[in-house]
Parts: C-alpha cells; sequence; structure tokens
C-alpha cells in the first residue's frame, strides 16, 4: 500500500508496470538531485560573474552567492518533488540553468 | 493541487528521512557531544584537569617543542595558550604522517604525561563533520547531503503540518503508542525547527565555498587566491634554505601593541626552520560570536610586519558570523546549554521519526528474512542506540585501558577508538538477529555503562561528584559525570516506555493467526 502511494506520487502515473515504475521513481530522484545541483551550481556561478556589475567586490560577490547557493538548491529540490510530470522538472532545470551560464557569458562581470 | 502538493511532500518527508536518517543521527548525536568537546577532553585525559592559572607560563618557554618541530620537518607548529575550557597549553605539530598534539602543564611549562586518547575534539568532534571519512573529502561531502537534507525535512514537514500551533500542544501519552510517537516527533520538530534549519544550514554554509566550487571557479584562478582577497589570509612559499627566529614573546608584546592591549592567545608557525618562515599571532576566537581573530603576520628571523589581518568586508564577515553560530566558540555557558539541549532535541526528532516509520509498517508486513522493514529496523536500532551505546563504551573502555598500553602493536587511542566501532558493529549484530529485544536492551545497555563509566572515573582518578562539584575547576567533570548519569536514567526510562509500548504492537501478528486458525 505504501509502495503504491509513493510511486504514484513520484512517477508519472501513466506508467504502471512494476519494474518500469520503480525505474521511473529512481530516474526521477535522479534528476532532481543530481539535475538540481548541477542546476543551483550553474545559477551560484552565474550571479558570482554578475553581482559586481551590481557593485559587489569580487569576493563578496563569490562568498554571497556560494552561501545562497543552499537556499537556491533546497528550493529546486522542494518544487522539483512537488511538480507532477517529469518532463516539467526536466525544462525548467534546463530553463534555469540556461540562465546560470548565460549569466557567466555577460560582458564585464567580476 | 494543494492536497497533491502534501502528498508529494509526506513522502518525500518519509523516505528521505529513512534513507538519511542514520547519517543525520550520527552527525546530530556527535555535534551535540561536540558542544562540549573540550569538557570531555578533560574528563577523558585526567592530567589537564587543572586550574586555569592567573598568569600562564610565556611563549618562549616552549621553545623546545619547536626545535623538534624543525628537526621533523613538520609544515608548521602551532602553540595554544590555556583558556578558560581548556586551561593548559597545547602544541601541536605533524611528525611525518602523525599529528602531534601535547599538552604543558600551564605555570611550569613541563610537559604532561601523553592523553592517549582522541577524546572529544579529535575523536567526537571530527565524526560531526566528516564520519572520519577523509579519503577524497567523502566524510564532508556525506555529512553535506545530510545537513541538506535536513533542509528539505524542515520543508517538507512545515508543509505536510500545517496546523503547528495546535498541534504544538498535542501530546496524547495515553493513546496508542504510535500516536505518542508522532506527537514527540512534531512536538520536537516545531519547537526545534528555527534550530534545526539554522543549524543544518550554518553547518553548510561553513564549507560554501566547498560545496559550491562554481562560485569561486567561475571568478578566481584557484581557492588560495579567493580566500586571501575574501578573508585576508596570508602566505609565502617556503626558501628552501635555513632561517632562524625571534623570540616568541617579544613578537606578542609587539601584537599586543599593534591590538592596543589585545591578548595574543595562538602563535602559528609556518615552515619552522625555514629562511621563509613566517610567524601569526591570533588574539582569541572566544571573544565574540564571528569566528575570525585579529592576526598578525610577522618574518620570523627580522620580527618585521608581513601582514595584518584587516576588518572583514560585510558578506565575508557574514559568512564569518553564521559559522560562528555553528561552531560556538564564544563564551557564553547558557548559549552553550541551549545548543546542548537542543542538539538531543535533534535527536529525539530524528529517533521518533524511525520509530513512527516502523511502527506503522510493522504490522502490514510479512517479517521475512530480507524484508525492507527488517533491514530498516536494524539500522534504526543500531545507528540511534547503537551509536550512543558505543560513545559511552569509548568512554568506559579510556577508564580502564591503562596510560601508554598497546595491544599488537596498536595504540592506546586506536585501541579506543576499535572498541568505539566494534561496539557500534555489535549493536547492528544485535539489532539484526534480535529486533523484538534489541531497542529496550540496548537502552539498558546505555544506562549500565553510563552508570559504569562515572564509577570508573571515581575509582581511577579519585574526583567523585561531591569532590568535583566542590571544586571549581573540575566542573566540567562533574558536568560530564551529571550528563552522564542523566542519559542513564533516560536510557533507562526510555527502555521500559518501549518495553510496555512495543509488546501489544509485536503480538498482535501471532494472535491474529491463532484467532484464524481456531475459526
Amino acid at each position: 500500500m505504501a509502495e503504491r502511494i509513493t510511486t504514484d506520487v513520484l512517477a508519472d502515473g501513466r506508467l504502471t508496470t512494476g519494474a518500469v515504475r520503480w525505474w521511473f521513481v529512481a530516474l526521477r530522484i535522479l534528476v532532481i538531485i543530481v539535475g538540481g545541483y548541477v542546476t543551483a551550481s550553474a545559477l551560484v556561478a552565474g550571479s558570482a560573474r554578475i553581482l559586481p556589475l551590481a557593485g559587489l567586490v569580487r569576493s563578496e560577490a563569490v562568498a554571497l552567492a556560494s552561501m545562497c547557493g543552499f537556499l537556491v538548491y533546497l528550493g529546486l529540490l522542494a518544487w522539483g518533488f512537488a511538480q507532477s510530470r517529469l518532463i516539467n522538472v526536466i525544462l525548467g532545470l534546463l530553463l534555469m540553468a540556461t540562465v546560470g551560464v548565460a549569466l557567466m557569458l555577460v560582458p564585464g562581470g567580476g | 493541487m494543494e492536497q497533491n502538493l502534501r502528498s508529494s511532500m509526506n513522502v518525500v518527508h518519509t523516505w528521505a528521512g529513512v534513507v538519511v536518517g542514520a547519517v543525520l543521527f550520527a552527525v546530530f548525536w556527535m555535534g551535540t557531544l561536540s558542544v562540549y568537546d573540550r569538557e570531555i577532553d578533560r574528563w577523558m585525559a585526567p592530567m589537564t584537569r587543572v586550574a586555569m592559572p592567573d598568569k600562564p607560563v610565556s611563549f618562549d618557554a616552549l621553545r623546545g617543542t619547536y626545535d623538534a618541530a624543525v628537526t621533523a620537518h613538520a609544515p608548521s607548529w602551532t602553540m595554544l595558550q590555556p583558556t578558560e575550557r581548556q586551561p593548559v597549553v597545547r602544541i601541536v605539530y605533524r611528525d611525518g604522517p602523525e599529528v602531534l598534539s601535547r599538552y604543558f602543564d600551564p605555570v611550569t611549562g613541563a610537559p604532561l604525561p601523553d592523553t592517549g586518547t582522541w577524546a572529544g575534539t579529535r575523536f567526537f568532534y571530527p565524526f560531526h563533520y566528516r564520519l572520519h571519512l577523509k579519503a577524497w573529502d567523502i566524510g564532508e561531502w556525506l555529512v553535506g547531503i545530510a545537513a541538506m537534507t535536513m533542509l528539505l525535512l524542515c520543508v517538507s514537514g512545515l508543509v505536510i503540518h500545517r496546523k503547528m500551533i495546535a498541534e504544538f500542544f498535542t501530546l496524547r501519552t495515553r493513546k496508542k503508542s504510535t500516536r505518542m510517537v508522532l506527537d514527540l516527533h512534531t512536538v520536537a520538530g516545531v519547537l526545534g525547527l528555527p534550530f534545526n534549519f539554522m543549524v543544518a544550514l550554518s553547518g553548510l554554509v561553513i564549507l560554501s565555498i566547498t560545496f559550491f566550487p562554481s562560485g569561486w571557479q567561475s571568478s578566481y584562478p584557484n581557492k588560495q587566491s579567493f580566500n586571501a582577497e575574501a578573508y585576508s589570509a596570508y602566505t609565502r612559499p617556503k626558501a628552501n634554505k635555513p632561517g632562524t627566529l625571534m623570540s616568541f614573546d617579544v613578537l606578542a608584546q609587539k601584537a599586543e601593541q599593534m591590538w592596543h592591549g589585545g591578548k595574543p592567545w595562538a602563535i602559528v608557525v609556518q615552515h619552522p626552520g625555514d629562511a621563509a618562515a613566517f610567524v601569526t599571532v591570533y588574539q582569541s576566537f572566544d571573544l565574540g560570536i564571528v569566528r575570525s581573530a585579529p592576526a598578525i603576520h610577522f618574518d620570523a628571523a627580522t620580527g618585521a610586519v608581513l601582514h595584518q589581518s584587516k576588518e572583514m568586508r560585510p558578506i565575508a564577515k557574514a559568512q564569518r558570523f553564521i559559522s560562528g553560530m555553528h561552531q560556538i566558540q564564544f563564551r557564553h555557558w547558557t548559549l552553550r546549554a541551549l545548543y546542548f539541549a537542543l542538539g538531543l532535541f535533534g535527536c529525539v526528532l530524528i529517533l521518533t521519526g524511525f520509530l513512527f516509520w516502523l511502527q506503522s509498517r510493522r504490522r502490514n508486513h510479512a517479517a521475512g528474512p530480507w524484508s525492507g522493514v527488517r533491514v530498516v529496523e536494524a539500522v534504526a536500532i543500531s545507528s540511534t542506540a547503537g551509536i550512543i551505546v558505543a560513545s559511552v563504551s569509548f568512554m568506559v573502555i579510556n577508564r580502564i585501558l591503562p596510560l601508554g598500553v598497546s595491544f599488537m602493536g596498536i595504540e592506546r587511542y586506536a585501541l579506543e577508538i576499535w572498541v568505539f566501532y566494534l561496539v557500534w558493529l555489535a549493536t547492528l549484530a544485535h539489532a539484526w538477529w534480535r529486533p523484538q529485544m534489541a531497542w529496550a536492551g540496548q537502552c539498558r545497555a546505555i544506562a549500565v555503562l553510563a552508570v559504569l563509566a562515572v564509577v570508573l572515573n571515581w575509582m581511577t582518578t579519585g574526583d567523585h561528584l561531591l569532590r568535583s562539584l566542590a571544586t571549581p575547576h573540575l566542573w566540567p567533570v562533574a558536568g560530564v559525570d551529571l550528563g552522564l548519569l542523566a542519559l542513564a536514567s533516560g536510557a533507562f526510562g526510555m527502555g521500559r516506555w518501549l518495553l510496555r509500548a512495543e509488546r501489544p504492537i509485536r503480538s498482535r501478528a501471532p494472535d491474529l493467526n491463532r484467532v484464524s486458525s481456531h475459526a
């Protein structure tokens, strides 16, 4: 019973057979945890580069971005697990990671 | 939508808790002990139970150990003057792969006998932040993952229990034991929420540069150049030529003048014996929350000032403030006690989380030899009750082994650590083979061992409670003794309650079988 509810919430509702369902749950957890960390890292790197444009000293920008990284990652984890469709998680993470990388390429950053 | 959110957070809370609970309990338990690590040091190393001197020995009095460090080609040499929490002089340097940490009498400067133990500061404290797994920093990363999971557990727990205020006043002790376990879990979670969130986040912030290397990688060629700029860390390379060294006391006096009376507390020499050696004089860390002390770097041969630490910029200072909130090196006994109590509360939170998970599943699951419930139960028992049994055994064996003893080439301090891990392993085996009896049995083991530790401390040092309570410089010893006695009575009570609460649940399944076979 407990497993049923778990997999229904964690996996997309459409998949029904046991083994496939568990693989799907594992994939989903992996995407959220690893993808969330990579995305948070990209946002940390991006904001560490962009914050000096707002007047922050370079070392202060790095310190601030790294500290905020944990809260960003926490937000991504909570958001990822609350989503009902895996594809939304993947697209959302990709979008945010792209923003992070784009910030790194802004000319004149720290 | 809201219902969906709550159920998904419920699933996350349940499974994240079960998977990471064991590591999380170890981190919380060891962290709670680390709040009083130096007091545990004094309990486990009786030769350091001395009174804080009015005028400690001079820095130059221990110059002999510096010369030893030069001979050993140590990369650095550190001398710490006595403090209220550690009233002995401490010298630390590396001899080959081994870190030598020696204590000296604070008045005469005479060496104290080798303590033969890693005690609180070298065993419990590093266990707390890296589980003694140094290879590739695995330990630090595992603890980091556990802390991140703690944050997620706090958030998901909040979403599940929105009616916090009402639940805060709810403790149904007389009803079913599952209700009581869940209520305890909720009360501990709600009451401890600010602390648990703060302590997990601040622990991560201490190592933010390690956990998010992308930050400095995007802006700096290496970590050192970031640290130099952000925290005005100073270093210079070795010259690989022999060099001389000035008087430590002259440098300490010079630093005191430059600080307008700020007291020097520690001296660190980098590259001992080298021409590029430099001496750093630090003020004490225990004056404020910010985990950073004013420092002046001198040239070892000439005494010229090479670098003086500047006032940090706001965010760097904030980072050190948050680190300081976690590491509580400041002098404040009331706050220290509060951290200890809240740490224990965190342990109760994790324990009741495990218990609730087990109680609500045991009945529905067949007790097969490799059933998930049985595995989780064995891991849960040994990672909660078991680690406490092992910790108290570590303190008991410390009072039994004579100084200087070794066994099959294993030194005394390592023997103590072997006992810790073997006892811990034994609690896992016990939990696996006798799950019915393990919770209550290990609680009783804690109670017996804790009382034994107090008795052994009395027998081996003569510092029984009446004496240690009457002697101010033995109050830390009295505190550890009283803590052990409190642990013993708590564990005894818990053991009895578990035995009573578990019996009806355990026996239900066989009862049903009997009814059906009669029918």
